[in-house]
């Protein structure tokens, strides 16, 4: 089976779950209202955004005390692995945090929910954008025997990048590569979302829609010049 | 590709982090040469030779029709 075809299959799951999310709006009035259940997502979305943001904070401390404190291992190998995942869990923890705190304060600004709400989604907010920033710290902490870029530098992905070798190039590739076709399929699924709850509670998102499709076109624009340069 | 990393970093009594850091990659790199799932450069493969003492084609063994 060639690529392009492969492809093409991919979005289908998604398309078929599109479908089947919006035809269950279509049948499922009290969606009509979603914005009548704003305090209670609210309030739910705020405690599982805390609980994330709580969690990679610990995680951050932890981390940094067990990186700083490594003579003396018996099992290298061990605290290695231990220390990269631990990474990659903390940076899950914080991102997941940063986007419920970021959507919990958009719908009690829009919602005008309680002004408490507000504020601790601010406060989750603000702390998970400060530790996103703090997390790259860690990194000379981790692996002090390796050149890599400052956190404060201002091309630090790009040097980071550079930095890796071919086989942690190689797991970065791969994971980039899964989670753009998962994007790609996610964003053409909540496009079709979109429209069946436009339809079924007359409740226009077309400007939404316009949004996910522009994300949608850039991230294809983008990828696409960036490989087709390189024939 | 199979690879005899394994066995020969046992032969010499090294973990992965300290092959790693002779052979100038991460530990990370090393795991997954050794498992298997990545093919390592010319480079990294000459560098493991050395370390090793023993000639590429002893340590990453490929099959007929991979070549």
């Amino acid at each position: 089976m060639n690529k392009n075809k492969k492809s093409f299959l991919s979005f289908v799951p998604y398309f078929l779950g599109g479908l089947i999310v919006g035809m269950f709006i279509l049948n499922f009035d009290a969606l009509s209202g979603v914005g009548s259940f704003a305090p209670e997502l609210s309030i739910t979305g705020l405690a599982a955004a805390a609980i994330f943001t709580v969690l990679g904070i610990s995680g951050f401390f932890q981390l940094k005390s067990r990186a700083v404190k490594r003579e003396g291992d018996t099992d290298e190998d061990e605290l290695e692995k231990y220390i990269y995942r631990k990474y990659a869990d903390i940076s899950l923890c914080i991102q997941v945090g940063l986007v419920l705190s970021l959507l919990v304060t958009g719908v009690a600004i829009i919602q005008q929910t309680d002004a408490w709400i507000f504020v601790a989604s601010g406060i989750t907010m603000i702390a998970a954008l400060l530790f996103l920033f703090l997390l790259p710290t860690l990194l000379p902490m981790m692996y002090p025997e390796r050149d890599l870029p400052s956190s404060t530098d201002s091309d630090f992905a790009d040097k980071l990048l550079h930095a890796s070798d071919e086989g942690e190039r190689h797991v970065m590739l791969e994971g980039l590569y899964k989670t753009f076709n998962t994007m790609n399929g996610a964003l053409f699924l909540g496009l079709i979302i979109l429209m069946m709850y436009s339809i079924s509670t007359g409740d226009n998102q077309i400007f939404g829609m316009i949004v996910i499709a522009a994300v949608l076109i850039i991230s294809s624009v983008r990828y696409v010049t960036s490989i087709r340069g390189k024939a | 590709m199979k690879t005899r990393i394994r066995e020969l970093r046992a032969r010499d009594g090294l973990n992965q982090t300290e092959l790693a850091r002779l052979a100038k990659i991460s530990r990370q790199t090393v795991s997954l040469i050794e498992r298997e799932e990545y093919i390592p450069s010319l480079l990294i493969a000459k560098r493991m030779a050395k370390i090793f003492a023993e000639p590429i084609e002893s340590i990453f063994i490929f099959d007929e029709e991979e070549i």
